[in-house]
């Protein structure tokens, strides 16, 4: 089903199959996605479909029941070093942005790097700054989270995921917790982090965002993917009905 | 402060006659309780401060002040409980000058403490035979004030000039302060400067800080230990956690106190051989109400720390996680430093509980405070002294309960718990 080009070598996530039960909850059933290197990928869906429980599986953040994920070719199983490995390759940013409130700004960015990679401070300390200067806001530095608003907040997050260098970003809606003016500026940081070559795989439903920068999207609905292809393509032509109502919904 | 912009201007401020309409007479009823709290009040403090002034035979409390300070501790070796004071004061400087330098009330808070801890070695620094009421106690008193407050600027100085050095030092200090506050107490050999000094002779004000001291130092982590094990997957962990917890919350402290002094014992063998040494082990009185505390106050301190846990949002787990942390890096980085500031004024409040109901050890016939004060009650010269003797007590207690309370009240932690 897969519409990439990609052969699964060169593939930098690959799930087959893969199901999840919350209890009696099929929340996932069987869903299968191959993500080039590079790549970005937009999930949408309506609410309820599984598209966090999805992105969440990939970090083990949710177990999965069946299927395989492969990460950059480690496995997700339940070796503890293997869940690691992988949780330090894929960066994570929530819809609650999650930063650590008892941290500085730049604490927060460099608690991965120093403790995980075991980078010393005045190393680490100068990647943050870097990485503030990217999402710009170089003068936040010493503020706490709290002290911060919300889009300020979400770009702290993602500069606290670049820190630790990952080969894979997950955004669970990062930008539905937000007043439209901190979207635009939150939104600005991913378009750039997508143009330098990340992969990505993105839950959201900024139409904008998906027809320019993605190069799929994924539409989810009852725990599967229904349709999938260029935004382009699914967003004039979809062929599936739930895709068109969702898209008529969002629309208007 | 910068409520001056708020208040009315200044004809109006200064109006007397205006502020008692608005808060005492604003109308008839709000009147007639003013009185009538007036009247009340005055009717009970009048008498007692006329005796106190008149009647009171505060000579009891004079002539004692030793024993209620420190017991039978030999007065030769009191050097050694005033080197912690004074450790203490430059501990504290140094802890100000780096943590809380832009925190007055603070600071005045712990200066209060100090200046009553100061009264005590002048008193206590004059024979006891020659001990008199007035100027006798005033000079070696302020000569000690003038030493830990010395103490305690030079602390302030050390950390405001070499911050970064001063940082590297204070935590071990606090580590290290009960330990070795303990040997000088306790003494290490037979004879010599430090030579033993039996607990049995520790009594006072200083048998009541140490019991409280080391029920606080070692009920803390015992507590995180027990809170954390509450929530483990494990359940064998988990069960004797809870069964813990549970068993020690149902239980009053004094039948705690009665159970280590008696069963404490038993747990331990007949004879203890090394080689050629072989002897009876014993667990000391003091050490045995200590235990006693401690793993009373750690059942209390788990769940509060337990109430911390569960305020700690899901999203601050997943957030770590997601980062590569490990369990252990998520719950000591993470999760508890956040856990522990939200609970601080609820440790505290627990904390001073702990302190008062260390009075308690007087059942088990160890010389606290209140035990001394009974002690002195027996003295044939001062009977029907209760009244002076019980007052003093109390508000020792009092001053130290409140200064704890100031301190933690007026203590502002980072943005602990500013989250959207
Ligand atoms: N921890 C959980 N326990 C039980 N059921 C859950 C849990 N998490 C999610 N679910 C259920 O699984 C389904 C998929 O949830 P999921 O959060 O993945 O949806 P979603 O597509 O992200 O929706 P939304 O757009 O509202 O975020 C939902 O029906 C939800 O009720
Ligand atoms: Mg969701």
């Amino acid at each position: 089903m897969s519409q990439s080009n990609t052969n699964p070598e060169s593939a930098m996530i690959q799930c087959v199959d893969v199901h999840k039960w919350y209890g009696q909850f099929h929340a996932l059933r069987g869903v299968t996605l191959s993500v080039a290197r590079g790549e970005v990928v937009v999930v949408m869906g309506p609410s309820g479909s599984g598209k966090s429980s999805f992105i969440r599986t990939i970090n083990r953040l949710e177990e999965h029941q069946r299927g395989t994920i492969i990460v950059d070719g480690i496995e997700l199983t339940h070796d503890v070093r293997n869940i690691e490995r992988i949780r330090s390759e894929v960066g994570m940013v929530f819809q609650s942005f999650n930063l650590f409130p008892h941290l500085t700004v730049l604490e927060n960015i460099t608690l991965a790097p120093m403790r995980v990679r075991k980078m010393n401070r005045e190393r680490a300390g100068k990647i943050a700054r870097e990485l503030l200067e990217r999402v710009r806001i170089p003068e936040q530095a010493d503020k706490y989270p709290g002290q911060l608003s919300g889009g300020q907040q979400q770009r702290v997050a993602i500069a606290r995921a670049l820190a630790m260098e990952p080969k894979v970003m997950l955004f669970d809606e990062p930008t539905s917790a937000l007043d439209p003016e901190m979207i635009k500026e939150v939104l600005e940081v991913m378009v750039d982090l997508a143009k330098s070559g990340m992969t990505m795989i993105c839950v959201t439903h900024e139409m904008n965002f998906a027809r320019n920068v993605a190069h799929r999207v994924c539409f989810f609905d009852q725990g599967n993917i229904v349709e999938m292809g260029p935004p382009a393509k699914l967003f004039s032509t979809p062929e599936h009905e739930r895709t068109q109502l969702f898209l008529s919904q969002i629309l208007h | 402060m910068n409520t001056s912009a708020a208040l009315p201007p200044l004809t109006e401020r200064i109006s007397i006659l205006r502020w008692l309409r608005q808060n005492l007479f604003r109308s008839v009823a709000d009147g007639a309780v003013t009185v009538l709290g007036i009247v009340l009040l005055l009717s009970l403090v009048i008498p007692i401060v006329t005796w106190a002034l008149t009647e009171a035979r505060w000579q009891v409390v004079i002539e004692n002040i030793r024993l209620f300070a420190i017991g039978q501790y030999p007065i030769e070796y009191v050097w050694r409980v005033w080197v912690c004071v004074l450790l203490l004061a430059l501990i504290c400087g140094v802890s100000w000058g780096l943590w809380l330098f832009r925190q007055r009330a603070v600071g005045a808070a712990i200066l209060t403490a100090f200046l009553l801890l100061g009264l005590l070695p002048g008193a206590l620094s004059i024979p006891a035979t020659e001990k008199v009421a007035g100027f006798g106690l005033m000079l070696p008193s302020l000569a000690w004030l003038v030493a830990m407050s010395t103490l305690g600027a030079l602390g302030y100085a050390i950390a405001a000039r070499a911050p970064a050095r001063a940082r590297k030092l204070v935590g071990p200090a606090w580590i290290l302060y009960l330990p070795v506050c303990f040997v000088l107490v306790a003494g290490l050999g037979p004879d010599g400067l430090l030579a033993t000094v039996g607990s049995n002779l520790w009594g006072g004000l200083l048998l009541t800080l140490l019991i409280t001291a080391v029920g606080i130092v070692a009920s803390f982590p015992l507590g995180v230990l027990l809170a954390l094990g509450r929530r483990s997957k494990l359940p064998v962990v988990k069960a004797f956690c809870i069964g813990y917890i549970e068993l020690i919350r149902g239980v009053p402290l004094i039948t705690i106190l009665f159970m280590a002094q008696l069963i404490l014992p038993l747990f331990l063998p007949d004879r203890v051989t090394f080689g050629p040494i072989s002897f009876r082990p014993e667990i000391d009185r003091v050490i045995r109400a200590m235990a006693g505390v401690s793993l009373f106050s750690a059942a209390y301190m788990a769940e509060n720390v337990r109430g911390g846990l569960q305020n700690i949002p899901r999203g601050q787990f997943e957030a770590a996680d997601a980062l590569g942390l490990t369990a252990t890096q998520k719950m000591t980085l993470i999760v508890l430093p956040q856990a522990l500031r939200m609970v601080v004024p609820i440790l505290v409040g627990q904390f001073i509980g702990l302190f008062k109901d260390t009075s308690l050890v007087t059942i088990v016939s160890l010389l606290d405070l209140l035990g001394i004060g009974n002690t002195v009650l027996a003295q044939p010269k001062f009977i029907g002294t209760q009244r002076e003797v019980y007052l003093f007590v109390a508000a020792i207690y009092w001053i130290f309960s409140y200064v704890m309370g100031a301190i933690s009240r007026r203590l502002e932690l980072p943005q602990s718990a500013s989250r959207r």
